[in-house]
């Protein structure tokens, strides 16, 4: 056998899998039912076995997308076959699952591309209900949707396997428990579904991008997969609205920034000291393209300003040049609709562009309820070392390096400090 | 509301085309799926060709049904109806009509001891 085909063989599976996965387990969660969203990860699980299994063997199917749904398709009638007398599903196709004479058909329907779409959505705003706890939503929408195992939710989420599997379980036993229905919310409920999907998409890209210890490809995936879900959400008639598109602008412009952020060894590299040609260009024209999108409603979010604030950043053409007065307006904008502290905190970075970096340590020093946040500290830092002032600036660094776990945070900390112990 | 048999038979699929025979069974589908959404669909299956009779004490096994296929039965399915005037109406709606086939219809009767 040819290793580097096998290879090549895994990496189409492993790639189908994350693009496929959620399409079947959606698609067969709306023909078992919310209850029995178990039954569906199995079938979907023994798909890629038995794919993985031939397709290392012999050539790889013409089409492996439809080879991948015929193999869920038998394996879905086979058991129901099984359970026929057994067992009861809630969904409203049950029945019909129940005689030979539209069994088949039934089952065939069901992968049609309008019922994968749909059902896509159905399993986005079931594994994003506000009424599961944040960490479950995620969980639950990287498993179901993006097809990660347990293994991999915890490696992005910096937990142990054990601790996604509680969460995986409570998610579930809360939908059992609560009478979920597998099904896409319509009228005044639907605005605020929207929004909590919206929230999981974008702390899903936050931790693809914001992480500096889960491992390069997870964080790449991960981002990838928040920017899928997105674009699938804009494409249904549902989610086609300015904030589905504002927050696939910003996420377009942070991801043509991803493979600048970090060097080789996964350390992080400052805005300023970035490869602006290594940025990628496609994803920046994407970007522009979804905000002119997103500019259509008369809401202005969240993501419309950050997604704006990016846009800035994206199109300067060096860290200098960058047009702060504007990015500045937005953070105004932004500090009235969420006043959150790292809003004040990025602002005042902004500020100490604009009018230096005394002005800035003012407006960051208002902010002492961010103690115990290494940025705070380390931006600190920078303003006293901006202003001459190394001591206090080494004692924020200090306290910034007590603060985080990271090894690359930790690296570029260690290298502030060994830069102002040279300058003395 | 009562359960109702119907036993379906003959009908001359041999003849159709794979399209047309598609076509047909899609019927059925419908069929069946529109009875299931008004509450009226209790079961049934299709039945192969191949068939065992068995008969008396002496359990004398031939092969095949003894009857012409015309008269074969083809497949079964429970509906709910509130009578037999009910069971025939819905009946009325199955597509084996447009093959010349026949449908019988049974009242599912209690064994009450």
């Amino acid at each position: 056998m040819d290793v580097k085909k096998t290879g090549n063989n895994e990496n189409l599976a492993s790639h189908l899998f994350r693009t496929e996965a959620g399409k079947m387990v959606s698609v067969l969660t709306r023909i078992f039912g919310l209850s029995h969203i178990e039954i569906a990860e199995d079938i979907v699980q023994d798909t890629f076995v038995k794919a993985l299994d031939e397709w290392s063997y012999n050539n790889i199917p013409p089409n492996p997308q439809a080879w991948l749904y015929k193999v869920a398709k038998n394996k879905t009638i086979d058991y129901l076959r099984h359970q026929k007398h057994v067992q009861e599903y809630e969904s409203d196709i049950s029945y019909l699952l129940k005689s030979e004479w539209t069994l088949t058909s039934s089952v065939n329907s069901m992968f049609l591309d309008s019922e994968i779409q749909d059902n896509q959505l159905r399993m986005i705003f079931t594994s994003c209900h506000p009424a599961l706890p944040a960490e479950s939503q995620i969980a639950l929408t990287l498993k179901t949707l993006c097809g990660f195992s347990i293994k991999e939710i915890s490696r992005a989420l910096l937990t142990t396997e054990s601790n996604v599997n509680k969460r995986l379980f409570r998610a579930k036993q809360k939908i059992r428990e609560g009478h979920f229905k597998f099904e896409i919310p319509m009228g005044d409920d639907l605005l605020e579904r929207i929004d909590a999907v919206h929230k999981v998409i974008y702390l899903i890209f936050n931790e693809g991008y914001n992480s500096t210890e889960s491992d390069k490809i997870i964080r790449k995936d991960l981002c990838a997969e928040a920017l899928r879900l997105c674009q699938l959400l804009g494409m249904h008639p549902v989610g086609n609205v300015p904030n589905t598109f504002a927050l696939m602008a910003l996420m377009c412009f942070h991801a043509s920034r991803l493979d600048s952020r970090t060097d080789d060894l996964g350390y992080i590299i400052l805005l300023k000291e970035q490869d602006r040609n290594l940025w990628n260009k496609a994803l920046i024209a994407k970007g522009f393209e979804y905000l002119s999108l997103a500019s259509e409603g008369l809401r202005v979010s969240e993501y419309h300003i950050e997604a704006g604030i990016a846009a800035y950043h994206s199109s300067a053409k060096n860290f200098e040049s960058t047009d702060w007065e504007s990015i500045l307006n937005l953070y105004n904008m932004l500090e009235k609709i969420n006043s959150s502290p790292v809003t004040i905190l990025n602002k005042s970075i902004v500020i100490a562009q604009l009018k230096g970096p005394s002005e800035a340590l003012q407006e960051l020093l208002k902010l002492q309820s961010l103690d115990k946040y290494y940025l705070f500290h380390s931006t600190l830092a920078q303003f006293y070392k901006e202003l001459n002032q190394q001591q206090n600036a080494l004692k924020h660094l200090e306290k910034a390096l007590k603060l985080t776990s990271s090894k690359s945070e930790i690296a570029l900390i260690q290298k502030k400090i060994k830069e102002i112990n040279l300058s003395f | 509301m009562k359960d109702y048999l119907l036993l379906f038979r003959g009908g001359e699929m041999q003849g159709l085309s794979e399209e047309e025979r598609n076509k047909h069974l899609a019927k059925w589908g419908e069929w069946i799926g529109g009875l299931a959404k008004a509450g009226k669909f209790a079961g049934g299956d299709p039945l192969g060709q191949e068939a065992r009779v068995i008969t008396g004490k002496k359990m004398a096994v031939t092969d095949g049904p003894y009857a012409e296929s015309k008269e074969m039965i083809g497949g079964y399915l429970i509906i709910k109806a509130d009578d037999l005037n009910g069971a025939t109406a819905i009946s009325k709606g199955c597509p084996i009509y447009e093959v010349n086939g026949i449908t019988e219809i049974r009242e599912i009767q209690h064994m009450d001891f």
